[in-house]
């Protein structure tokens, strides 16, 4: 037995322990816990690049452009939990998927999984439902994924760019990965910038602590007056302008304004655009991607957006019954589509909240003369 | 999934609800209304404090779709993690 050589399992996910890398989908949980949890277990290694996030663009990117590191992290993964499968999960249909198309899978032992469109389709239970043959919606799983049971045996989900890390930090070591980011957060992130943003959706590699300014500049600057952002999507948290640009984009400093940075998506809504019309046409969607399996969500998201739509016609009493429900909305679905759902629509709350009178005054967008200036829709 | 042992009724334990089975028709509210109240959509609304195990294991037994189920702590997942990779 060589002493030099520890197990490649073992090798690789102390590496990933010591880099600090957490999940890049949205979770930021520590990625060498769910890995030496599915060890063991012969899992399945899935690597999500679907991007259900309608403005995240970055897992397209890597799959377009620099595709190389993901293949490796997913290789050397699959090897460090002993999978007995590896899978690229891609939107059927979708950019991404055309691009993968091109990439030599086969070579890699990686097969291409192309799971249907949709919000919740890319949640990391459903792609493994669908996997095991069943729909592409949220499955209940009492044990974690990595554990696996009966129905669904282990499986290890990790998103794109989190596994295009792993292939990076192998090849130029933790030192290297460590001198990005911050002590706490460290590590190359990618942000996808959209909205306000000339030929957005963009995307910009940094570290977590960089500043909003920075960030705009990397894609030469705002096209129109910014009222508001919205950090990690549909399912992330509203920011005022101002505030967003005086904090550092880490999850450590977004976290006093109730924000993370989540996927890294940041969406610089225009002044142009009415926010109220804005979140009304997310809590929409929301309410519509709901897989409808769970009571909170199936009845509590359509209410939630139908309270929205109330409350900014100028409806009086709305606006306890909005905050009584969103409070019921986070935990109590089978996913944590609900919970995203609240969190938009209660940061919303706090930064539209001056916008409210304006707009209600006006009678929103049916008034002859809306009070309302900011007249465009999303 | 190993069903609970009723010999160690004298530990405390939490109700949980599997949102995805539950169907709504609010029983376990009805029998435990000390921990489990109902949404305006007759959806559970849980309180997380430990209670009574056995009290707890009668609200477990009275869901008709077994969508609620007791949460157990430390030493559970383990046992839920062997049967899992036995399973397959
Ligand atoms: S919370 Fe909503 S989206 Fe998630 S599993 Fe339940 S019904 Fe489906
Ligand atoms: S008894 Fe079961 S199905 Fe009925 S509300 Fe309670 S948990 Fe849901």
């Amino acid at each position: 037995m060589s002493v030099l050589t520890a197990p490649a399992s073992t090798r690789v996910i102390d590496l990933v322990a010591e880099s600090g890398l957490t999940g890049r989908g949205g979770g930021s949980f520590p990625v060498h816990r769910k890995l030496t949890a599915a060890v063991g277990r012969r899992p399945r290694l899935v690597v999500n690049a679907c991007e259900g996030e309608p403005w995240s663009v970055k897992d397209r990117w890597i799959v377009e452009n620099d595709p190389g590191p993901l293949l490796a992290g997913a290789t050397a993964l699959a090897r460090a939990v002993g999978a007995r499968r590896v899978l690229l999960a891609v939107h059927e249909g979708s950019p991404t998927h055309r691009a993968a198309e091109r990439l030599d899978l086969d070579g890699h032992g990686i097969e291409l999984l192309g799971a249907p469109g949709g919000y919740v389709a890319s949640e990391a239970s459903a792609l493994v439902s669908f996997l095991d043959g069943g729909p592409a919606v949220p499955v209940t799983h009492r044990a974690p994924l990595a554990v696996g049971d009966r129905r669904h045996p282990a499986a290890v989900v990790q998103n794109a760019e989190t596994v295009y890390r792993v292939g990076q930090l192998l090849d130029r070591g933790v030192d290297w990965f460590r001198r990005h980011g911050t002590p706490d957060e460290p590590g190359p992130r990618f942000f996808s910038l959209s909205g306000a943003v000339a030929g957005g959706p963009r995307v910009v590699e940094a570290g977590a602590g960089v500043g909003l300014a920075e960030l705009v500049a990397a894609v030469g600057g705002y096209t129109e007056p910014v009222r508001a952002v919205l950090a990690s999507g549909w399912s992330g948290s509203w920011l005022g302008w101002a505030e967003a640009g005086l904090v550092p984009w880490s999850d450590e400093g977004l976290r006093p304004l109730g924000a993370g940075v989540g996927n890294g998506i940041v969406h610089l809504l225009p002044a142009s655009v009415c926010p109220l019309v804005a979140v009304g046409a997310q809590l929409d969607a929301l309410a519509r991607a709901s897989a409808g399996q769970c009571g909170p969500c199936l009845f509590g998201l359509p209410a939630v957006a139908d309270d929205w739509r109330r409350l900014t016609a100028g409806e009086p009493g709305v606006l306890d019954r909005l905050r009584r429900r969103l409070g019921l909305l986070p935990g109590r679905g089978g996913c944590h589509h609900p919970d995203g759902a609240a969190r938009n629509a209660a940061s919303a709350l706090r930064v539209f909240a001056d916008h409210l009178p304006t707009h209600a005054q006006g009678g929103g967008r049916s008034a002859g003369r809306p009070a309302c200036p900011a007249t465009r829709g999303v | 999934m190993p069903r609970i042992t009723v010999a160690r009724t004298s530990a405390d334990a939490t109700v949980a609800v599997d949102r995805i089975a539950c169907d709504g028709r609010g029983l376990c509210a009805a029998l435990l209304p000390e921990r489990i109240g109902l949404d305006e959509w007759g959806y559970p609304v849980v309180d997380p404090r430990p209670l009574d195990r056995g009290t707890a294991l009668e609200a477990v037994r009275i869901c008709p779709v077994r969508a609620l189920y007791l949460r157990e702590e430390a030493a559970a997942p383990d046992a839920r993690a062997k049967a899992a990779s036995s399973g397959r």
